[in-house]
């Protein structure tokens, strides 16, 4: 399993599509969003934990197509299937592996890049620890949605109009937990309602993404 | 016995192209299917390897572990040939790869990038997977396909010394094998001949 992650990781370096895209999507969406709303620094204080959950969000979703399709491509995907690790394994490992090049990464960088919009540190701790502990979800429910489209060679726009509605309330829990953190009040319960949807979602969705990619080879 | 077919139904969607296949490989045996462009060779070996699930019949494979090597190469072309190799051998938890690589002659590519490999070689990388593999049961997909002369005899080679070791292999392809006691099978004569949806709703309408 190891292996997988090891493969995934450097082909996401050298190919370009994950890592290096990910990252370079959110940091131009947070650095570019107070050029075009202004200098007004109570505005975006308050509209800054939706910008950058939104950013995550799209980041997220930019590289996820290409989890599944380079593998079916090039016949990886049959071989994994009767390969002697559980599929659903493999896919959870390779969801790992999409998180470590960007969730992962998000998360260390958004603090970082969270001194623009001004924050104090208390909320630049709750923005680290929402999208450390979110984006999980994020990279799971994508793969789930990746899993549904192999082999579809137009599924590029299918695939967030599948997935979108299964965002939504990672995204409203993880902004809302940095709202609050800004605004000084009480985090935990949408911190915790967030974390509960990500593990729910790793929980099941291994499985459920096991069967789509058996029923896109049948 | 390794593998054991029985009355299987091979499907491509939802119609089955190859119907009531019956037959039976032991270990140390090889069996070549035979049949045009389409007849339904691709469509077999996946369902022995059950990547496509069987829905009529039966599959009994006691082979541990089984290795299919199809049309494509299962190799990135981002990463060296050691590297995919690597990665395979993760997979398949074989600690050691370089007596396999020494068979095929890879030494001289290892650090190249698969991308810039020439189709043959690409194919010769891809079979060192199958040694890597260690499987008992090989279930090959027009394996000679882009090797040169040479290279198709050390393809033999290696399949002969799978079948010494106690092995066995399926194996679809066009030309002759050059292999003593190659069990041939014609699979055109298990074509279902009313395999079209109107033949399907004809026949559903009659009912």
């Amino acid at each position: 399993m190891i292996s997988i992650l090891k493969r995934d990781i450097l082909l996401s370096v050298r190919s370009g599509t994950g890592f290096s895209l990910s990252l370079s999507f959110f940091l131009l969406m947070i650095i570019f969003a107070p050029l075009a709303i202004g200098p007004d620094d109570l505005l975006l204080k308050k509209i800054a934990p939706g910008i950058l959950w939104l950013s995550a969000l799209l980041s997220c979703l930019l590289s996820i197509d290409h989890i599944f399709q380079s593998d079916f491509e090039d016949g990886s995907l049959e071989a994994l299937i009767i390969a002697p690790i559980p599929l659903e394994s493999t896919i959870l490992i390779k969801t790992f592996a999409h998180w470590v090049t960007s969730g992962l990464l998000i998360a260390l960088i958004a603090p970082l890049i969270g001194v623009l919009y001004n924050f104090d540190f208390n909320s630049l701790l709750w923005i680290f620890l929402s999208l450390l502990v979110g984006t999980p979800g994020l990279s799971m429910i994508g793969v789930f949605g990746a899993s549904l489209t192999i082999g579809l060679k137009k599924g590029g726009l299918l695939l967030p109009v599948l997935i979108m509605p299964f965002y939504t309330p990672t995204l409203i829990f993880g902004s809302q937990t940095i709202m609050r953190a800004v605004d000084g009040l009480e985090v935990t319960s949408t911190f915790l309602l967030m974390a509960g949807i990500t593990a729910l979602v790793i929980a099941l969705m291994p499985f459920a993404a096991t069967k789509a990619v058996k029923a896109s080879l049948k | 016995m390794i593998l054991s077919v029985e009355n299987l139904y091979c499907f491509r969607g939802e119609f089955p192209i190859l119907t009531q296949i019956s037959f039976d490989l032991d270990y140390g045996q090889i069996i070549s299917l035979h049949g045009p462009n389409g007849s339904g060779k691709t469509t077999l070996l996946k369902t022995l390897a059950q990547i496509i699930p069987t829905e009529k019949g039966k599959i009994i494979n006691n082979s541990l572990e089984t290795c299919l090597m199809g049309h494509e190469n299962c190799l990135k072309f981002d990463l060296t040939v050691f590297e995919n190799l690597k990665f395979w051998a993760g997979i398949y938890k074989n600690p050691s790869i370089n007596s396999d690589i020494s068979i095929l002659d890879l030494v001289q590519i290892l650090n190249i990038p698969v991308r810039q490999l020439s189709a043959g070689q690409k194919r010769k990388v891809s079979l060192a997977r199958l040694l890597i593999s260690k499987s008992k049961l090989w279930l090959l997909d027009e394996p000679d396909a882009s090797l040169d002369e040479d290279n198709k005899k050390l393809l033999n080679k290696i399949m002969v010394n799978h079948l010494i070791e106690n092995g066995a292999i399926v194996i679809a392809t066009h030309t002759t094998i050059d292999i003593k006691n190659v069990l041939p099978i014609d699979i055109t004569r298990f074509k279902n001949d009313k395999n079209t949806s109107i033949d399907q709703f004809v026949d559903g309408f009659n009912k």
